[in-house]
């Protein structure tokens, strides 16, 4: 770490700690992350250089941005934000990721060992994830279970079609999902190589996914965006 | 004859009626905090969260293509996963870089760090075009030894795809972003860093 850096940081605890939380040493990933949130401060005006170039931070500044930021994005535009909900949303988006990957490993665990229960619990943590449902199904068609399948794949429908009246694009949901369901359905078939039933329904979900893909007449999104 | 007189009845004093409120307005509080936010929300007045912004299920093949990408370019300690985003047909990129990870890539220098920074973007961009992906934000959680992002950072991505190519430099990147400071905040407070400032 240059001399520079060192007398900035010790000047400025909250960032000094930024650097050395980042990494048990040294590096050069660490010292561009804490140089960036430099910039990005003095940028808000949350620090300051007087005239002689000596830093000064307003802590109470600081925590005060940390709060009127949290408030404006929830709702609306403000100084501290973007105004866009999407960008104010996402600095949140790591839980997000991380319940995603605790439900994909109870998913995994589940078409691993062709037991529904354990895609029922990830569908409890993640209720809207149409692509765990379609997992559930896939599993119940290897299973010899067509009614449980259907309905299971019905629910996964009604999610896409919900998302797609919410005003998601209709052929990238769709694609999402086939995309899902023939992965599914592949996943079932190392399990139950010799399924025919599990066969027939990946070809016929193949080839829905080449008509939305292709746009070809009678296609899920046809005469939608 | 006297007639008996009936006992009087025994008031109850003003002591449960002050309790049958008191917890009536405990469980009303309660019952607002609880459905609050999820009926603001309805009404559009809150913003929704990332939870629900982010509910459906993840873009799997964006999200393997990302990560083979980055492998192929050997960026390290990264992790992609893209995410549709709810009422519109837009997807956020998002990238937990575990920093450790990353630096045993061989990031010494900040320059190096830089580039392999721009390097990660390009990638992203990359892998945006070709697959037509709709990749409309980036986010960046930097995550510390304990793997919880300690800063998290998002932009639009056609801010990370300039910063790529050259065409805004580190500071015009870095005022850019939007940042959340939240969890290195809880951290300093945690560490009584705050008290000892002047």
């Amino acid at each position: 770490m240059n001399v520079s850096l060192i007398h900035r940081l010790r000047l400025l605890p909250l960032l000094a700690l930024l650097s050395l939380l980042l990494s048990s040493c040294d590096t050069g990933l660490a010292e561009l992350v804490a140089e960036m949130a430099l910039d990005w401060a003095q940028s808000k005006n949350l620090i300051s250089f007087d005239a002689e170039g000596n830093p000064s931070v307003n802590m109470g500044q600081i925590i005060a941005y940390e709060a009127v930021r949290a408030g404006q994005a929830a709702f609306g535009s403000g100084d501290y934000t973007t105004g866009d909900t999407a960008l104010d949303a996402a600095l949140d988006a790591g839980d997000v990721v991380k319940s995603v990957k605790d439900a994909d490993e109870l998913a995994n665990r589940g078409m691993a060992q062709g037991d529904p229960a354990l895609l029922d619990s990830a569908i409890q943590a993640r209720p809207s994830d149409w692509n765990y449902h379609d997992q559930k199904g896939a599993i119940l068609v290897a299973n010899g279970d067509a009614v449980g399948a259907e309905a299971a794949f019905s629910e996964s429908e009604a999610l896409v079609e919900r998302r797609i009246d919410g005003g998601g694009s209709c052929r990238a949901l769709m694609q999402n999902m086939l995309r899902g369901r023939i992965d599914a359905y592949h996943n079932q078939l190392v399990r139950e190589p010799d399924n025919e039933q599990l066969m027939n329904q990946l070809f016929a979900a193949e080839d829905e996914l080449e008509a939305v893909n292709q746009r070809l007449p009678g296609n899920r999104c046809e005469g939608r965006q | 004859m006297t007639q008996p007189t009936a006992s009087p009845k025994r008031r109850r004093g003003c002591c449960f009626g002050c309790t049958v409120t008191a917890l009536g307005a405990v469980a009303l509080l309660a019952l607002a905090i609880w459905l609050g936010p999820t009926l603001l929300r309805a009404a559009g007045i809150m913003q929704p969260d990332a939870e629900t912004l982010f509910a459906g299920a993840p873009d799997r093949q964006a999200t393997d293509a990302m990560n083979e990408s980055l492998a192929s370019f050997e960026i390290t300690g990264v992790e992609a996963m893209v995410l549709p985003i709810a009422g519109t047909d837009g997807q956020l990129a998002h990238f937990t870089v575990d920093v450790d990870a990353a630096a045993a890539g061989g990031l010494q220098s900040p320059e190096e760090a830089e580039a392999w920074l721009k390097e990660l973007a390009a990638q992203m961009a990359a892998q945006n075009d070709a697959l037509e992906l709709n990749i409309e934000h980036v986010a960046l959680d930097f995550a510390g030894p304990d793997g919880n992002a300690l800063v998290s950072v998002t932009a639009p991505a056609g801010v990370f795809e300039a910063y790529a190519s050259g065409a805004i430099t580190r500071e015009q990147f870095a005022e850019a972003l939007d940042v959340d400071l939240g969890s290195l905040i809880d951290l300093a407070r945690g560490e009584g860093l705050l008290e000892e400032l002047p």
